[in-house]
């Protein structure tokens, strides 16, 4: 089953700067399946985050189509949880208020909510952490709760903007793991932002390269890498390095075209 | 774990350290401590006869003179006339100012429309309000509420527009995309996402329409605090002054330390949504 279709997506705006109409998505169609983990990668300011804000409702485009379960998505909504690299958490929420958010938005009754909430909680790790306040949590946990406040509204597809680029690199290798694991075993629909090859390649089942902008998709690329994952014997198995290799090398070819362009 | 014998670390604080450290911890010390030079400085001063009694009295004298007005009823009663003037005026100014402030601040066209009225009403000092508000309300407490009200309406309103504007756009995309319609994003994100800026548009609104009053009842005055300042200079009492001065300053800080801190403490505090002021915590 098809959880997500984009159809000819384009968007242009007007630059603040010179009044110039850019056209930052040229035409981008993909599919998510449901129960599938899609990473979008493309060079900087190609407008894989514009892709996300349009899926998301947050900006709207300038032609073309996103359907979430066949329906034609107009604005926000609770079908699409999103998952922001500044975390986005509510600093005046306790961690449990946080995760049972749209839960209670829903109108879920309280003890039903919290329920739910500190399973979600405790599957990425929080347990025991209810009671404190965001700004108490290091900024790893800070994102597994932003997770868990997506997960407990089961979106019919999670989209994540780059989630762990502000995070330091040790801990990233931790959660890219731990969301691996939560990906496995409850197989929620997942559209990825990220400008990281090897974590693009380790989490998803396929990965959409994008061109320069105005952008295209390049290639999809399917990742037929063997689950459970785990990084040290994943990273290290020789299919994974090709197929890093080959985005790498598309995305590569892009940068050669752009110098070509400006020659 | 064993916890036998004696805790070391414990044993060999230097007492001169313990000292400061009970110092800097005890509420009292921290709260008076800053006012016992200022007091000795000012009793020197007294007591040094540089000045005349007329001019300039020592805190003995004033400490008596506090114990006199007390004793006669003069002091608690202007205090309350004060202070009730003061909650009529602040109740009104929230009421008024905190809905037109979100009012103001949640369309773009409202803000366009009503920001350079706003500038321009704001620069009209409160005082200046008093001769028309004196025709209108006579030497009356609607007359004094109104200029408190004005004090406050106005930089309320700037403080909610300015907290509003604070808001992360991601907050309330987050809030949208995990199901909440346009009102339960204000109640549950606006609100208290502009409520740092909002405690201190309180505060300063409140600061302002304290000194409204006091300058309101000056003029206007028929009793209160600032017409007992006022008053005793007609009769060339200096103590009376000085001690309405000190009062002035008292019940300020003791708003301040039993109303507005401890609410702050609390909410943005709590939150992480400010540095917390005080240092050493």
């Amino acid at each position: 089953m098809t959880a997500l279709e984009i159809r000819d997506l384009t968007k242009n705006y007007v630059d603040a700067y010179t009044g110039d109409e850019v056209t930052a998505i040229g035409d981008v169609s993909f599919t998510v399946d449901e129960g599938e983990f899609v990473s979008i990668l493309g060079p900087s300011g190609c407008g894989k985050t514009t892709v996300l804000n349009i899926i998301a409702g947050f900006v709207e485009q300038t032609a073309g189509t996103v359907t979430v379960g066949g329906d034609e998505v107009t604005g926000p909504g609770p079908d699409r949880g999103v998952v922001f690299q500044s975390h986005a958490l509510f600093p005046w929420k306790t961690v449990l208020g946080n995760a049972a958010f749209g839960l209670r938005m829903k109108g879920v009754p309280a003890k039903e909510r919290e329920a739910r909430a500190r399973e979600y909680l405790s599957l990425v790790g929080l347990a025991g952490f209810e009671r404190k306040y965001p700004h108490e949590l290091s900024g790893g946990m800070q994102q597994r709760l932003g997770v868990a406040r997506v997960l407990v509204n089961e979106p019919a597809v999670m989209l994540m903007d780059e989630p762990f680029a502000s995070i330091d690199a040790q801990t990233r290798r931790k959660l890219q793991e731990d969301l691996t694991r939560v990906f496995e075993l409850r197989r929620p629909t997942v559209f990825f932002v990220t400008h990281d090859i090897d974590e693009a390649v380790f989490l998803s089942d396929r990965v959409i390269v994008l061109s320069h902008r105005p952008s295209v998709v390049r290639e999809i690329v399917t990742v037929d890498l063997p689950r459970p994952r785990d990084w040290r014997t994943t990273t290290e198995l020789p299919a994974f390095r090709r197929l890093a290799n080959r985005i790498t090398a598309l995305l590569g070819e892009e940068e050669a075209d752009d110098a070509r362009t400006a020659a | 774990m064993t916890t036998t014998g004696a805790r070391p670390g414990h044993a060999k604080i230097n007492p001169m350290r313990r000292l400061r450290r009970w110092l800097g911890d005890n509420a009292v010390v921290r709260t008076l401590g800053p006012f016992v030079p200022l007091l000795l400085f000012w009793w020197l001063l007294a007591e040094s006869n540089a000045f005349p009694d007329a001019f300039f009295v020592g805190p003995d004298t004033v400490l008596g003179e506090f114990g006199d007005l007390i004793r006669k009823g003069i002091l608690p009663g202007y205090l309350s006339d004060s202070i009730t003037r003061l909650l009529y005026g602040v109740g009104f100014g929230l009421l008024i100012g905190l809905p037109l402030g979100f009012l103001v601040a949640s369309s773009f066209w409202a803000r366009r429309l009503t920001w350079p009225l706003l500038l321009f009403f704001q620069a009209i000092a409160d005082i200046a309000w008093l001769p028309i508000v004196i025709v209108w309300f006579g030497f009356s407490l609607t007359a004094v509420t109104f200029v408190i009200v004005y004090t406050i309406v106005f930089p309320l309103i700037l403080a909610v527009v300015a907290g509003v504007e604070q808001v992360p756009t991601e907050l309330v995309r987050a809030a949208r995309s995990l199901g909440a319609g346009r009102f339960r994003v204000f109640v549950e994100v606006i609100v208290p996402g502009a409520l740092p800026s909002v405690a201190s548009g309180i505060r300063t609104g409140l600061g302002y329409g304290w000194r409204a009053l006091i300058a309101a009842e000056i003029i206007v005055g028929t009793s209160g605090v600032g017409f007992m300042m006022f008053d005793a200079r007609r009769v060339g009492d200096v103590s009376e002054v000085f001690l309405g001065m000190i009062v002035l300053g008292v019940l300020w800080y003791a708003v301040d330390a039993l109303v507005l801190a401890p609410f702050e403490r609390v909410t943005v505090e709590r939150w992480g949504m400010v540095r917390q002021v005080e240092a050493g915590r």
